[in-house]
């Protein structure tokens, strides 16, 4: 992530299957990936489970649900061991405020995380 | 001199009456008025190509009116449709803001009006508007949403049959009209792009949906289905 997040961000490590954050909960802040992987799992009503995308260095895991203020809709848990820096949600939002040339930082993000996506439904469309 | 298709051409987007509804086009009048000065409106009929999975970003689209079809395809060139974009979606944004190639293609279903933006002038535009980036960023957080929700349908579902019980569920919460008979739908899509949606072959759709009509789940009559019983497809849906 841009510098401008330097401050407020807290970087540590993770180990391999460290759950970041779980499927319907409230966006606590966003995640920076910086090096390691994370799986998204998705969880069906009848308790059936399958990671469905691999988050790759680079990514920012929960920018969407935090720019949306929405419920997380799956599981990221970490694949390897992982160096992730953490926005808390607040801090991030008010970083936004104080410099809304961000906005485009974080449409380029989304950008990436969109066609990321798309990736993926190609891979499980073919996927029989 | 009527307006072709029958449209209800806004040719200026300060005077569009609809503007409120939409996340991205929901900006100030300054930054709207700014925008009204790059854009170039077109009326399109249904089966245009906007542009093509692999091509160069030229710009991105505004769909004003009418819906598209945005597809991308496997290796085995297989077609997926990834989405049916609604009016206020910007198309190809995230190619023309990362600078790389069209993920998907995107194709008119029915007669629509889209303002195209060349892709220079839309990035200077954002550079210099923070309010329409924010509004940028907002529209592709939905997309990514939306993305993730066919995501879970396509890898979670054990069956095809549950993909398109899931598939009209979520139409019947999108666009459904509640009758005293049952929630009434208006589908425009071919049995092949529902099976483009779903992942799977137009034979399987046509079987799938005659098994729902034989238990009296729904009824079609031509573009028009009728969901007699919510519940029987909400039983059919683990997701």
């Amino acid at each position: 992530m841009d510098n401008q997040f330097a401050e407020i961000e807290q970087v540590e490590r993770w180990e391999a299957g460290e759950v970041i954050f779980r499927e319907g909960e409230q966006p606590q802040g966003v995640f920076v990936l910086y090096s390691g992987t994370a799986d998204m799992v998705f969880s069906a009503r009848n308790g059936f489970k399958r990671s469905l995308r691999t988050a790759l260095p680079g990514e920012i895991l929960g920018l969407s649900d935090a720019v949306s203020n929405t419920p997380h809709d799956c599981t990221a848990t970490t694949h390897t061991n992982a160096k992730i820096g953490f926005v808390p949600l607040d801090a991030f939002r008010r970083q936004l405020e104080q410099t809304p040339e961000l906005w485009l930082t974080i449409a380029k993000f989304l950008s990436a995380d969109v066609d990321a996506c798309w990736a993926s439904m190609r891979t499980l469309a073919t996927a029989r | 001199m009527p307006s072709p298709y029958n449209l209800d051409i806004h040719n200026t987007c300060t005077e569009c009456t609809v503007r409120a509804e939409r996340v991205f086009c929901n900006m100030t009048q300054a930054s709207v008025a700014a925008m009204d000065g790059i854009k170039f409106t077109g009326i399109y009929p249904k089966g245009s190509l906007l542009f093509v999975e692999g091509e160069q970003p030229r710009g991105v689209f505004i769909l004003c009116s009418g819906r598209a079809k945005l597809t991308t395809s496997s290796s085995e060139g297989k077609l997926l449709i990834v989405k049916i974009a609604e009016p206020g979606e910007v198309l190809g944004a995230s190619a023309a803001i990362l600078g790389k190639p069209y993920e998907v293609s995107a194709e008119t279903l029915e007669p629509s009006q889209l303002n195209f933006i060349k892709r220079e002038d839309f990035l200077r535009f954002l550079n210099v508007n923070a309010e329409a980036c924010m509004h940028t960023a907002q529209q592709l957080s939905e997309k990514y949403h939306s993305a993730q929700r066919e995501i879970r349908s396509l890898g979670l579902a054990q069956t095809t049959g549950e993909k398109l019980a899931k598939l009209i569920l979520d139409w019947c919460d999108h666009d459904g009209e509640s009758t005293p008979k049952g929630i009434r739908l208006k589908v425009l899509l071919t049995h092949e792009e529902i099976a483009q949606m779903i992942g799977t072959t137009r034979e399987t759709v046509t079987r799938l949906l005659s098994d729902l009509k034989r238990r009296k789940i729904l009824d079609v009559k031509g573009s028009t289905v009728m969901v007699l019983e919510k519940i029987g497809l909400e039983n059919m849906v683990s997701i």
